[in-house]
């Protein structure tokens, strides 16, 4: 599962990562060529502008030229009427209203009697009437001026740079001057026109290319004749723009119209705008040139929109797109997390199970032995946290034990089982006996919230001398197995634990047969189902156990395992479906021994060796007496004065007798062998030696004595009923 | 054990409380040390709370009825219970002791 979604989501990425690198590609590519068109769309629209204006501008420039042309045959017809000069002038001026003024002006002295300078100049003024005068004078040089010597040094027509007119209307003006030829076909004059240059504004500024589209009329000198700014016009010169915006693009693009070039450049701004440049000569003599600058913003701007609006529209579809496939990874990993939380949920519940396990006490399968009691115990849990519980504990000399089963199974069962066990626990420490520690027990659970659970329980109180004193809440009864017979122990029933709360719990007691196992288990033993749902059943437990044989060494754990196997034999492959619980207590009084010093003061600890293996009052007291007798005999004779030893006194009971054997490494001394008092003499005659042996030998029913690898061996046993 | 010691009108009044086992009776040999003094005196020791004794016990009475004997006193023992009674009766004790 983890797997798949990982590669969802790095698939995923790695697809829009295509995705949008496509995307990139394709759309540079499509801008690109887009771009070029349309660059390409302005370069056509420039140059059929400039074609345009050109034809314009240079039909108004020939008006001019051939106004000129046409009446310098006037003229020259009649060089020899000078006066007449002043009619052809005031023709030219009234034929043509783009003429301002006109004049024909001779070389200096050319009419002795007109004098040095001879200037016949008509002009239209403002209201349009045609003056006409005589310009010529010292004042008015005209042979400095442009218009006049250099058509004449170069012997032909001229265009000036374009100027304002000097009387205030600060009109563009520009003239165009053909030279005068005599029958010699020498220079004599020039024939001029003064045009205006009024309707350039009108012919050059109107664009159909944008808006803000503008054209630059440059003179042969660079300077600007048509400019959006009306400042600069004739004042400054394409080439110092240039200059001052620091663009070299401009500079060269001056350089080229001033020489005369066609040709198209992109420029910048100063605030780093784009332009396109189309520049192109005039196509006459005036050595003119057009430029057509356009914004590229202006052009591209509605294309520059667009592909944004594209760019926008697609990155928003891949981010839908990544918004989907990354929900979708989350919605896996969020599957994940919820399968990885019940996985985690399990697992707690596992570790809950394997500390509830690890609260038993320990060690679960091997055989405890508190002397004299030896205690086997395992509780095989069902799958599911369960409800099972077993303790035991030593106080006071007395094994306490219980055993029992919570209704129900899981979480509450494994809580309420727990509760009991610690109740228990600390219940056992004050409680005198099982009645009244079940009915503490009961109380408190019953106080509790325990969610109408109940549970069965027995306890017990054991005693080193075999004596049990129980109680029991609704537990199945224990089997008392001795002897190669096997017996269930009786019990009052009771009802079990966290039913009523203030429930007396009645205790009983009884005597268990040395060298016999308690067996307690819980019904999960005796309900457990093959896969048929057959039960194993208290019969088959039974005739089980009978098979146990004790005496011939039969192990608790043993038992144990044989239960299991024979349980787990008849299950087969079916689930386990409820916990169980076994445990045996054996007591064995078999092998009890004492070992104390050779001085008197150890007969207390005989004395109270003797009460614990004893329980018989009148068997206690018989025998007594002569175990002090032997005992004291050892401690007094057995070891050299003053020498300190040990002496064993080993415990050995059967059904029959019970055995005393009083060992010692000392001097080999036979109190059998010791004369014996005649009892029959008086006080006087007798003596106080001898007694106690013969008290040992009259109160005991056998006494026996062996030397063996430097062990002296006294045994006395006495028969019991 | 405890040994009670009383004169009255004569008579010495004894009373054990206790067991006889081999300790105590080395113990009470100096609480009998009154009663082994003891001249033209009759000795009644009372018994009743006596639940034990060894055969060291049993020496100290015989010494004790030695002694009386040699000093003209009588030794009367009484309320035995039954165990001592046994245990007197099995050593032939009780023929040798005035038992009460």
């Amino acid at each position: 599962m983890k797997r798949q979604s990982i590669n969802l989501g790095a698939d995923g990425l790695i697809f829009i990562v295509i995705a949008a690198a496509l995307l990139v590609v394709i759309s540079s590519l499509q801008y690109d060529y887009m771009r070029d068109k349309i660059i390409n769309d302005l370069e056509t629209q420039a140059q059929n502008e400039l074609s345009a204006k050109n034809m314009a501008i240079v039909n108004n420039l020939s008006r001019v030229e051939s106004a000129i042309n046409n009446h310098i045959w006037d003229v020259e017809r009649q060089l020899s009427h000078p006066d007449s000069m002043f009619s052809v002038t005031r023709r030219i001026v009234e034929q043509n209203p783009d003429i301002k003024g006109s004049s024909v002006s001779f070389m200096p002295d050319y009419y002795p009697s007109k004098g040095r300078w001879f200037e016949c100049y008509s002009v239209r003024d403002s209201t349009g009437n045609i003056e006409m005068m005589q310009l010529g004078s010292e004042k008015h040089d005209y042979t400095q001026s442009e218009f006049f010597y250099i058509p004449i040094s170069g012997d032909s027509t001229y265009w000036t740079n374009p100027y304002f007119d000097s009387d205030g209307a600060k009109m563009l003006l520009t003239t165009f001057s053909q030279p005068i030829h005599d029958r010699n076909g020498d220079p004599v004059g020039v024939l001029i026109a003064d045009m205006s240059l009024e309707w350039l504004d009108s012919v050059v500024n109107r664009s159909y290319i944008s808006p803000s589209t503008y054209n630059i009329l440059v003179s042969r000198t660079g300077r600007l004749i048509s400019y959006p700014r009306r400042d600069y016009i004739m004042n400054r010169t394409i080439l110092d723009i240039a200059k001052e915006t620091g663009d070299t693009l401009l500079q060269g693009v001056g350089k080229s119209m001033v020489s005369g070039e066609s040709g198209q450049a992109v420029i910048r701004s100063v605030d780093g705008k784009k332009f396109y440049v189309f520049y192109a000569p005039i196509g006459n003599e005036s050595g003119w040139s057009l430029a057509t600058i356009t914004s590229e913003e202006e052009i591209l701007g509605d294309f520059y929109d667009l592909r944004r609006l594209i760019i926008g529209l697609s990155l928003l579809g891949l981010a839908i797109l990544a918004f989907l496939i990354i929900r979708s990874v989350y919605n896996t990993s969020r599957l994940q997390r919820v399968t990885v939380k019940q996985q985690t949920i399990s697992r707690e519940l596992e570790i809950a199970r394997e500390i509830q396990m690890g609260m038993l006490p320990s060690p679960i399968h091997l055989p405890m032995a508190i002397e004299p009691f030896e205690i086997a115990a395992t509780l095989s849990p069902a799958k599911e946290v369960g409800g099972d519980l077993y303790d035991y504990l030593f106080r006071d000399g007395e094994l306490i034990f219980c055993i029992g089963d919570v209704s129900g199974k899981g979480v509450p069962a494994a809580l309420l089982m727990s509760v009991i066990r610690s109740l228990f626990r600390s219940l056992a420490e004050s409680c005198d006996s099982p009645s009244s520690l079940m009915t503490s027990l009961n109380r408190s659970v019953c106080t509790l919230e325990h969610a109408d659970m109940f549970s069965t329980l027995f306890i017990g109180f054991m005693r080193e001398d075999g004596i049990l004193r129980y109680c029991n809440a609704g537990h199945n009864n224990p089997l008392i197995i001795s002897d190669k017979k096997v017996a269930m122990l009786s019990m009052c029933p009771n009802i079990p634990v966290g039913v009523l709360e203030d429930f007396q719990y009645k205790g009983e007691e009884s005597q268990l047969p040395s060298d016999s196992v308690l067996f307690l288990y819980t019904d999960g033993i005796t309900e457990a189902m093959d896969m048929r749902k057959n039960e194993y059943g208290e019969n088959r437990l039974l005739d089980l156990v009978s098979t146990f044989e004790r005496r011939s060494g039969v192990g608790l754990s043993e038992m144990v395992k044989l239960t299991l196997n024979d349980v787990s034999r008849f299950v087969g492959n079916a689930e386990q479906s409820d916990d169980m619980t076994l445990m045996l207590i054996s007591l064995d009084r078999k092998q009890s021994c004492l070992t104390i010093q050779n001085d008197l003061g150890s007969i207390e600890l005989l004395n109270e060796f003797l009460k614990q293996m004893i329980p018989d009052k009148e068997l206690l007291e018989a025998i007594r007496l002569p175990l002090e007798e032997a005992i004291v005999n050892v401690i007094e004779y057995a070891y050299a004065e003053g020498t300190k030893g040990s002496i064993t006194v080993e415990c050995k009971e059967s059904d029959k007798e019970i055995s005393f054997i009083i060992s010692d490494r000392g001097m080999a001394f036979n109190p059998l062998e010791a004369v014996l008092p005649d009892v029959t003499l008086d006080a006087d005659e007798r003596s106080v030696g001898g007694l106690g042996i013969f008290l040992v030998r009259q109160m005991m029913d056998k006494v026996e004595y062996i030397r063996k690898d430097g062990e002296n061996r006294l045994t006395l046993t006495k028969r019991i009923k | 054990m405890k040994t009670t010691i009383n004169e009255e009108a004569g008579k010495i009044k004894v009373a054990l409380n206790g067991e006889l086992d081999t300790v105590a009776s080395r113990e009470a040999e100096k609480d009998f040390d009154p009663l082994m003094n003891a001249h033209d005196k009759e000795i009644d020791i009372d018994c009743s709370q006596l639940n034990y004794i060894s055969s060291s016990g049993l020496r100290l009475f015989l010494s004790l009825l030695k002694k009386c004997k040699a000093n003209n006193s009588t030794l009367n023992l009484l309320n035995m219970n039954d165990n001592i009674k046994k245990v007197f009766s099995m050593t032939g004790f009780s023929s040798l002791f005035n038992i009460g």
